[in-house]
């Protein structure tokens, strides 16, 4: 059968090994719940994870900084006094190398945004795991495989930059790939700040879109999926415009690119990947893209799904939270110190 | 209703479970049912040149490309050459299929269309023509409506002119049809794979320049990573690029091992600070598979700071590196010269007393 390989990338904060098992466990019991899915063993036949990671560009800075000035730190309680300005240095360094949520979590987001040598290497990272993953399947010897992809938060806009320089020209110093043949079939963009952390790649003008022209966009379904109460989704929301999507691609039924809202709320932590694709309007939505086939699942049996997880859900008691959240969102602005202080807000209420 | 949602549920499991099960069989398709559902089921599940397809044109077809060389990656006119073979047994079938009496007295057009980009493919590749041989934009399948492309629709094209009384022939057709599509699409990645193993080599040796960028150079404070990317910031407008040639050093504390002649004895070598004001340091990118920097070397305008004597001695100098790691410096002041080593601090970590021993044994 056509293997399709499901690459997941993570958002800010440190990942190891194994990060994204939960997730796929998810997905995998989610196909249990519906009769035309793979279960058990032929879904690992059909669908193979890959994940992939990218925190440890981040961190090769930070050990460097905390091993640094812990060196340094030693050297001036000896009676040593630098000027004040080297003194602010090291003190940065000590600062920016310990771990705290903000170090940990936030200071990837700004490393990624604004420093040229961090992002770069993190986009010929992904792409370097990616294009091995595709070869091993043995997608350039003529083996029957697709691939997408599902990324969150930070991810969505790490994987937008990735895929757009791996399949356009631009002034790449090597040769990108050839999208007629090996371009991506899906791409999920959960809680996606790709536009908020937009930096050399206009996100609306980007070859990372949905179309049936693979010289205009390399997916065939590109969905985004957003909580209600999701604070990071709303500094500069993607909102694509009509024209986003040429107009053969357009017509096509269903939607070649669908927004999911979700408002259901079933743990704290309503911003984590997890979460997302426990509800059935994220799973069923993918599922149905994967197959490129909205059959796949019959709609009274994802009514049923949902009826069922929505009662669920409303057993759960975080009206607390909610409120919380809900004041977060109406306060939060535009830009991204916005989101970055919503970041530090969110935490303080859920702790993740 | 709850009692027939439960039966349509178990009957669909029941007869969906078979193109999942753990079989090689694809069953028959069934007129009455969901024609066009039932054939993008098994065009998923490789029954139309897939690993389940047991039709000749299949096996013999998927032959051709299965023995390709695994350890080695395959080269350009290997892969040429399998296409040739396999477009030769695809458009022999192909026109075969196109001549079929339902074909015929349907006037059913995309099989001789296919056939015919494959032919145009074939001539372009003896030609040396630099296109790109086959467009998948034509002949793309889409589950959800049956479109071939842009310009069929499996089920207005192929099926819908025969059926009622001819369904099972225009079934066959389609069956057909999605395997020629299926093997034209895995033909064409195959001739094509090589820009996919260029990709990842190049790629690859990328990542690698820049794990070494960041592992083997200098290393730079949060100022330095700042301002160093300020000026990469140019070169990564648009695209994958290597890492930069050089560091520029600026505001760059490190420890250091200060030997001051003149000093009172007992004080003469001195562990101390030194802040790097400005400077620069470049290397060159090796060329070949194997990735590394060559001729490292820096200079940068430094001050020291260490305690001699209960005093603070404050000198200025150079300070010269060498492999990102070594550093030796000269300071003056006064009359009084000094010399210093440095290691870079992250060096350190794993063995710090043994590092010192041997920049001592080097330098001292």
């Amino acid at each position: 059968m056509t293997k399709h390989l499901v690459f997941f990338v993570h958002g800010m904060g440190e990942h190891s090994s194994g990060w994204s098992d939960e997730a796929w466990d998810i997905l995998k019991t989610s196909a249990s719940l519906f009769s035309r899915l793979p279960h058990g063993d032929e879904f690992d036949k059909k669908f193979q994870k890959v994940e992939l990671t990218y925190d440890n560009v981040f961190e090769r800075y930070r050990e460097h900084w905390q091993s640094d000035s812990n060196e340094l730190i030693k050297l001036l309680q000896n009676g040593i006094t630098p000027p004040a300005i080297i003194n602010k240095v090291i003190q940065a360094s000590t600062a920016l190398g310990k771990n705290t949520f903000f170090t940990t979590h936030l200071l990837d987001v700004i490393m990624y945004r604004f420093l040229s040598l961090v992002n770069m290497p993190v986009r010929v990272q992904l792409a370097a795991d990616i294009s091995s993953a595709l070869r091993a399947a043995g997608m350039d010897r003529g083996s029957d495989i697709t691939w997408s992809v599902v990324s969150h938060s930070l991810g969505t806009c790490v994987i937008h930059d990735t895929l757009h320089y791996m399949f356009t020209g631009g002034h790449s110093e090597i040769e990108h790939l050839n999208a007629q043949h090996f371009a991506p079939h899906c791409g999920l963009f959960i809680a996606n700040v790709s536009r908020v952390l937009q930096s050399t790649v206009n996100v609306y003008d980007s070859i990372v879109r949905p179309s049936l022209n693979k010289k205009l966009g390399i997916f065939q379904y590109f969905l985004t999926a957003e909580h209600i109460l999701d604070p990071f989704t709303k500094p500069r929301a993607f909102e694509p415009p009509l024209e986003w999507l040429d107009a053969p691609t357009r017509a096509k039924t269903p939607s070649r690119f669908q927004q999911i809202k979700t408002r259901e709320v079933l743990a704290k932590n309503i911003h984590g990947l997890e979460h997302y694709l426990h509800n059935p309007k994220v799973h069923v939505a993918l599922f149905r893209a994967l197959y490129g086939n909205a059959q796949i699942i019959p709609q009274y049996e994802e009514q049923s799904v949902l009826t069922s997880f929505q009662k669920q859900a409303e057993k759960i008691q975080l009206a607390a939270v909610k409120d919380e959240l809900v004041k977060l969102k109406e306060n939060i602005g535009v830009n991204i110190s916005d989101l970055l202080t919503a970041a530090e807000t969110y935490n303080a209420i859920v702790n993740f | 209703m709850h009692l027939l949602k439960c039966l349509c549920l178990i009957i669909l499991t029941t007869r969906f479970s078979i193109v999942y099960a753990d079989s090689n069989d694809c069953p028959d398709i069934k007129v009455q049912d969901d024609i066009l559902f039932q054939l993008s089921m098994q065009y998923e599940a490789g029954c139309f040149g897939g690993d389940r397809d047991k039709a000749q044109i299949s096996v013999n077809a998927l032959s051709i490309i299965a023995n390709l060389n695994q350890n080695e990656t395959p080269t350009v006119p290997e892969r040429i050459s399998r296409f040739k073979q396999g477009a030769e047994l695809l458009t022999t079938s192909l026109a075969i299929e196109a001549r079929s009496e339902y074909a015929v007295k349907f006037n059913i057009k995309p099989l001789a269309l296919l056939k015919q980009e494959l032919e145009q493919a074939v001539t372009a590749l003896d030609n040396l023509e630099p296109v790109s041989f086959l467009n998948p934009q034509h002949w793309k399948f889409d589950p959800n409506d049956g479109a071939i492309g842009d310009q069929f629709s499996l089920h207005q094209h192929i099926i819908e002119p025969g059926c009622p009384h001819e369904c099972t022939a225009g079934i066959t057709l389609s069956v057909n049809t999605l395997r020629h599509l299926k093997l034209m699409e895995r033909y064409d990645r195959m001739l094509h794979g090589n820009n996919l193993v260029q990709f990842n080599q190049q790629v690859t040796r990328l990542n690698e320049q820049w794990r070494l960028y960041a592992t083997a150079a200098r290393s730079q404070t949060p100022l330095e990573l700042a301002i160093n990317s300020y000026f990469y910031q140019k070169k990564a407008v648009s695209g994958f690029a290597e890492p930069p040639s050089h560091q520029l050093i600026v505001l760059h504390p490190s420890l250091i091992l200060e030997h001051v002649s003149n000093a009172d004895r007992g004080s003469r070598l001195k562990p101390g600070l030194a802040v790097e004001w400005f400077g620069a340091n470049w290397w060159r990118w090796s060329e070949g598979n194997k990735v590394s920097m060559l001729n490292p070397l820096g200079i940068s305008v430094i001050s020291t700071y260490s305690d001699r004597a209960g005093s603070q001695s404050i000198r200025h100098g150079l300070m010269f590196h060498y492999n990102h790691m070594y550093s030796l410096g000269v300071t003056h002041r006064g009359s009084d010269t000094g010399i210093f080593i440095s290691v870079d601090l992250q060096k350190l970590l794993t063995d710090k007393n043994n590092a010192f021993t041997e920049v001592k044994r080097r330098f001292l």
